[in-house]
């Protein structure tokens, strides 16, 4: 062979050794997400009852779930029975979680409750968060079935395989938005435009839809000696299909839970219309907290009675 | 299996491992069990079709080259390019024609007019392997080569797996000699192929997928409301989008067929430096274009016996070659609009060129070079937004969006991602004009070669936004 072949050859091997190295090992180092999400999926897996008692909870979302739910405060609506972890990935949807429970059950984290909170659209869209979803939330085995669940061809089946294994390749759409942002600073207010659009279907269609998904997903849960509950994140649009999904939950004996209605909260409280600004993610926190509290407290699985909280202001949780 | 993708490279490798170690006559069946596998990778279900397409053709052939009477040779043609676009139009234009012919029907006052509809899922390449089948029967028909002797051979001709799914369509003198004799490793070559997959990667998963980001989100109306800005974002970025993505495929595929010893014909050559439409179409999808001159324009009649029947000639066959392109108005409206332009620039040429050498050649318009260019790409791009638009109506939506005005922030900001992806890929193109290279850097030194492909490397590494962006063209 040509040595300049050769020489291409080798040195794109080489390369492709240290990025893989570089991805497993330096990511961590030198990202804090990266290290956030690390930690939370540890804490995730880990979970399991405590000599303590307290009821292990797993809340599980997107960034409506991390800029939405203010976890100490969950923590102290839930308190003493319950303990929160954690587990946010951002840009996902239903296929996601559902397929990366499956993964976390598999390598032993034992919730008694699991929270997922998102939205309609994304509760019935059919996409995962590609190869990032592929190396943190799959298992390889599982491929096949989300091959079909997706509808997607031998190729993107493979890809799914490639970034399972490959650090590099299951983050590399991190790597190039980090170094996209370093190229152009302000492509985050831009990144937002480029995603496409959620399309809702009629009320019935999304009623319809969200029946199989939200039984699938209890199932899972209920096989592992979980409950499972969804709870729809407040939305600044008149139709987000909340209504409709709801509905589905009562159809299937599903908690979804809602603490406001769409348009209910007023938009100061949102950071851009979509997701919840600080004060918008305390005043959500504080209706639901009680909402879990009630639906979690019917719940067979709960293993002490909730206390009467006397009064929230006061902080004073039991008597 | 997407040329971008792990798999294929992974496919590639051990193809290249087992191929040089086999004599030619295994090399043969062993590639055309490896592109039976590739194209059953894509859908199992069409193995059948084209094995079969492919037999008959075969047979069809070497009867052809025994006959003798005049008749019966154009009815055995006939009867072959039947069966080719019979495939062809029933699993691609069936529904679209009924479609059409419903709306039509409607239009009349006919609305309870029941027509058939088919539920066929389009197998992969068949536009671009039937054409390759055509080219072929048409060829042995005129005497300008002989059939193929093996069926293993001809086989491999049609399915090549490198230009299988989308070209570049192959031209039976050009290609089945190189199939029916041995090839030889050749070490230049082999660096050659390289430097091609690596450019074809750069072109496909940094420029044409990034910019795909901004077209898409112009054209579904998530980047804004159309307007002025949006427009320009959404064309401009689908050009270099379609450019990028079209031109990386067929590098990637020649690039791939260089490894296994073949070359094949080069498919673009900077069409965006063109300075006339006609200019245009000798620099894109280069390909097709000189088979539906050699299969199409000609025997219509070309431009010989001139004036309308000319315009009538070019019209025609820009419109068959938009509808080749989808099952869809916009494809014919996008041929059209080409088609038009092309018999303008030739009354003109034929206006103010008569008499003069090289008229037939020049580019009607006594501008400076620049500004020809400048005119020409934004036609083009003009007729992109018809190419894009998933259907007429939306076509003339995006469009009206250039009578208002309106900003965001966002929109500098994306004009600034647009320049940092088409750039690159327009100064490559200015480099390959200005050397007359058939590949990026061909005439530099091999040591700056590896060092620039190396680079590209990199690049594709840290930029390649391929997550959901398969070829535009398997779509075809």
């Amino acid at each position: 062979m040509n040595r300049y072949a050769a020489a291409l050859i080798g040195i794109c091997a080489l390369w492709c050794m240290t990025i893989e190295t570089g991805t497993r090992y330096g990511l961590p180092a030198i990202s804090a997400i990266q290290r956030r999400v690390a930690s939370e999926r540890a804490q995730a897996v880990a979970l399991e009852e405590n000599e303590d008692g307290a009821t292990p909870v797993l809340l599980i979302g997107n960034s409506l779930m991390g800029e939405g739910v203010n976890v100490p405060v969950i923590q102290e609506e839930l308190r003493p029975g319950f303990r929160v972890s954690r587990f946010l990935l951002e840009d996902t949807s239903y296929l996601d979680w559902y397929y990366g429970l499956r993964r976390l059950f598999e390598e032993g984290s034992r919730p008694k409750v699991v929270i997922l909170v998102l939205a309609p659209g994304q509760l019935l869209a059919n996409r995962v968060r590609g190869d990032y979803f592929a190396h943190t939330l799959m298992d390889g085995r599982d491929v096949f079935q989300i091959k079909r669940d997706l509808g997607s061809d031998n190729t993107a089946g493979s890809n799914l395989i490639f970034a399972n294994i490959s650090g590099f390749y299951g983050y590399r759409v991190e790597i190039r938005k980090w170094v996209l942002g370093q190229l152009l600073p302000d492509f985050r207010r831009l990144a937002p435009r480029l995603r496409g659009a959620a399309r809702l279907g009629s009320d019935p269609y999304m009623r319809s839809a969200a029946v199989p998904k939200l039984q699938q997903i209890s199932k899972l849960c209920a096989d592992h000696g979980a409950r499972f509950v969804l709870v729809v994140p407040p939305s600044n649009s008149s139709s987000d299909g909340s209504a409709a999904v709801q509905q589905a939950g009562q159809a299937v004996g599903v908690p979804v839970l809602l603490p406001f209605a769409p348009q209910q909260l007023p938009v100061r409280l949102y950071a851009d219309g979509f997701h919840l600004n600080p004060d918008g993610a305390i005043a959500f926190t504080h209706a639901l907290g009680p909402m879990l509290r009630k639906t979690l407290h019917t719940d067979s699985l709960v293993q002490q009675p909730l206390p009467q909280k006397v009064a929230v202001h006061n902080r004073e949780r039991e008597f | 299996m997407l040329f971008d993708s792990p798999i294929y490279f992974l496919f590639l490798i051990i193809i290249l491992v087992a191929y040089w170690r086999m004599g030619w006559r295994q090399q043969n069946i062993f590639l055309l069990v490896a592109s039976y596998f590739f194209y059953g990778w894509w859908d199992w279900r069409f193995l059948l079709l084209m094995a079969g397409s492919t037999s008959i053709d075969f047979l069809v052939a070497k009867k052809l080259a025994t006959l003798t009477s005049s008749h019966e040779r154009r009815a055995l043609l006939v009867f072959s390019l039947a069966l080719n676009f019979t495939f062809l139009g029933i699993f691609k234009y069936f529904n679209f024609f009924v479609d059409s012919l419903a709306g039509s029907l409607s239009a009349l006052g006919f609305h309870q007019f029941p027509l058939p509809v088919l539920r066929i899922i389009l197998p992969p390449g068949i536009s671009f392997y039937t054409f390759q089948e055509v080219a072929y029967m048409v060829d042995v028909y005129r005497g300008k080569i002989k059939p193929a002797e093996s069926m293993i051979d001809y086989a491999l001709f049609i399915s090549l797996f490198p230009h299988l799914i989308a070209g570049p369509i192959q031209r039976p003198s050009h290609l089945l000699p190189q199939v029916e004799k041995p090839r030889e490793f050749h070490d230049g070559h082999f660096f050659d192929g390289l430097m091609l997959i690596v450019s074809g990667l750069f072109r496909k998963c940094v420029v044409a997928d990034n910019c795909a980001l901004l077209a898409n989100a112009a054209f579904n109306g998530t980047l804004g409301p159309s307007s002025l800005p949006v427009v320009l974002i959404g064309t401009y970025g689908f050009a270099w989008q379609i450019y990028g993505d079209f031109s990386g495929y067929s590098d990637i595929a020649r690039g791939s067929a260089q490894l296994l010893g073949f070359h094949f014909m080069v498919n673009f050559r900077q069409p965006y430096l063109a300075e006339s439409l006609q200019d245009f179409w000798r620099r894109w999808h280069i390909s097709l274009s000189t088979w539906l001159r050699d299969y199409l324009y000609i025997p219509l009649g070309g431009n010989a016996e001139g004036g309308r029947r000319t315009y009538g000639n070019l019209l025609t066959t820009m419109l068959l070659g938009g509808l080749w392109h989808g099952a869809n108005w916009t494809f014919v409206i996008w041929g059209g609009i080409h088609g038009g332009w092309l018999a303008i620039e030739r009354f003109f040429r034929e206006l103010l060129g008569r008499g003069k050498p090289g008229f037939g050649t020049q580019s009607p318009w006594r501008l400076p070079g620049w500004i020809k260019r400048v005119a020409v790409f934004h036609l083009v791009c003009f007729t992109w937004i018809f190419f894009r638009a998933p259907s007429v109506r939306e076509a003339w939506h995006f469009l009206r969006g250039v009578t208002t005005v309106a900003w965001a922030p966002e929109y500098l900001i994306a004009f600034k991602f647009l320049a940092l992806f088409s750039i690159p890929l327009l100064l490559m193109d200015f480099r390959l004009e200005t050397h007359d290279e058939e590949y990026a850097f061909q005439r530099t030194a091999p040591a700056l070669r590896t060092a620039v492909g190396f680079a590209a490397v990199v690049l594709i590494t840290f930029f390649a936004a391929n997550q959901a962006n398969a070829f535009i063209y398997f779509q075809f």
